[in-house]
């Protein structure tokens, strides 16, 4: 059995894990770290439910050794709030278009769209579909998520433009 | 997954001797999309993996228009996706691995990884003891061969080998350089990727695998010649759904007209065979010929020598064809149908 330290940033945040080599990210996340927001339904790269941004790329978490991770800096839907009285623009519009139904889909799909919107402030609505087009709804046909990426982006650009004035 | 021992050598001298080192229990791990995938399914179980992804020196991406394209082997599908230089230059790599996988798996994969993957077969990945899986057995022909199986043929390992990069690269005379332990060599696209044939010296491996890299060797780099002036080159693909699935069938067509003639044509089609497969005879009828519609119409229905469907997959032979043709359509500059959905190819 092999253990190594693994030393990465999480959500802004220097963290130190010591994992054994078989771990995947997901596994750290969800079993040593306690935070769940990032699902696990395939578990073999075909589904993006476990979706995080590695250097603010999306990868799946469930297909990323744990030793992979070390240095690099890794963000899950916690990062962008815990709060359910603060959340993020990208869940504000989630919540506001009705997006999800089970849920289940849903963290992995912001993710996504976080990535998106992070590199691309004003994405069209092809560009949002290519963006989710790692992240399989069993539930929906996609639509609300995408009108909620497209809201998301606008409220984005929309509270930029009034901080500039 | 079963325990391993995960290495992580900084040159590419440390990995090689590590494998050396280690032998057939030890693996090289680059974007791990396919590999891991594989492990997880416990199909694979190497006691050593090596990571490649901190040697240092090949992932990088170099041009001129004189010495052409030079890719090194980690680099990963999305950067050289957008790379520059490929958009404006090589389009058909950029298409091509536009189509492959997820955006998730592409910013993990590598071209290296994309070119030495294995096959995938239903029965392989659910652990049936078949060619890949340390038995002498293939599935399909008495199974479910509907999705992942040859059309062209096939001798031991009826699989598709499923990279669309591959055939991309084959059509565009890509030259791949391997490192061994103490020795390089450059070959070609159909070298790497024979499929069934030239099967001899690789039945006494432990497995047969769809590539002839030998377990201790290792893709550095892949180099793409300067196309000529006035080539034209597209990549299609069909599959079930637009992201993620394998191709139900690919082409990747490279003419080089002049006037309204066809100096050259290269062919070669992804999610056929079990290895990409070249249409030679579709390009013997173009090069040379007054390029029409009625002449793409009967060069596509050429695309194989002989035609060797399963007991379900004879569909996909209308479906090349017809892919086909609407590529030489596209390539040649006419109009075309640009619906390339399983039903709009068969219809």
């Amino acid at each position: 059995m092999q253990f190594e330290t693994v030393e990465f940033t999480l959500n802004g945040k220097r963290v130190s894990v010591n994992a054994k080599s078989t771990e995947v990210l997901s596994d750290v996340l969800r079993e040593r770290l306690g935070l769940i927001a990032t699902k696990v339904a395939c578990g073999e790269g075909t589904c993006g439910s476990c979706t995080v941004l590695m250097n603010g790329e999306p990868i799946y978490s469930c297909l990323t050794l744990a030793f992979d991770c070390k240095n690099k800096s890794i963000e899950t839907l916690e990062g962008l709030s815990n709060d359910p009285n603060h959340l993020h623009p990208i869940q504000e519009a989630f919540v506001k278009e009705n997006s999800a139904q089970c849920g289940f889909c849903t963290p992995g799909i912001i993710m996504s769209a976080k990535a998106l919107i992070d590199n691309n402030a004003n994405p069209t609505r092809e560009e949002v579909k290519l963006a989710i087009s790692g992240n399989i709804c069993r539930c929906t046909d996609y639509s609300r998520y995408i009108n909620a990426v497209l809201l998301a982006s606008k409220s984005l650009r929309e509270a930029k433009k009034s901080v500039q004035n | 997954m079963k325990d391993f021992t995960y290495l992580s050598p900084n040159t590419l001298e440390e990995a090689l001797s590590l494998r050396t080192k280690y032998g057939e229990e030890a693996t090289f791990l680059s974007g791990g999309t396919n590999l891991l995938y594989m492990m997880k399914r416990d199909v694979r179980r190497p006691k050593y993996l090596i990571n490649l992804k901190n040697v240092k020196g090949l992932d990088s991406i170099r041009w001129n228009k004189e010495e052409g394209l030079n890719i090194g082997a980690l680099v990963n599908l999305t950067k050289l996706q957008h790379n520059e230089t490929v958009v404006s230059h090589y389009p058909i790599l950029s298409q091509s691995i536009s189509r492959i996988a997820s955006p998730q798996v592409r910013n993990a994969a590598t071209i290296g990884g994309n070119l030495s993957q294995e096959v995938w077969c239903w029965y392989l990945m659910e652990g049936f003891p078949c060619w890949m899986n340390g038995g002498k057995h293939c599935f399909a022909p008495e199974g479910d061969n509907r999705y992942h199986h040859t059309v062209a043929g096939g001798f031991i390992c009826m699989a598709i080998h499923p990279s669309d990069l591959a055939p991309a690269l084959y059509a565009m005379n890509a030259t791949v350089t391997i490192a061994g332990p103490s020795y390089e060599k450059k070959i070609k696209i159909p070298e790497l990727l024979p499929g069934y044939t030239r099967i001899e010296g690789r039945l006494k491996q432990k497995y047969v695998f769809e590539n002839t890299l030998r377990g201790d060797e290792l893709i550095v780099s892949v180099h793409v010649p300067t196309p000529s002036e006035g080539t034209r080159a597209v990549f299609l693909k069909s599959a079930a759904r637009e992201s993620f699935d394998f191709a139900l069938a690919s082409a990747s067509i490279v003419v080089a007209l002049e006037g309204g003639s066809c100096k050259d044509a290269s062919i070669v089609l992804g999610g056929v065979a079990t290895m990409p497969y070249k249409a030679t005879r579709v390009e013997s009828k173009l090069k040379g010929a007054t390029v029409t519609t009625e002449l793409i119409e009967e060069a596509s229905s050429l695309v194989f020598e002989r035609e060797s469907p399963l007991s379900m997959n004879a569909y996909r032979i209308q479906l090349v064809k017809e892919l086909v043709k609407r590529g030489l359509l596209q390539a040649c500059g006419f109009e075309v149908e640009y619906d390339l959905t399983p039903e709009a190819l068969l219809s």
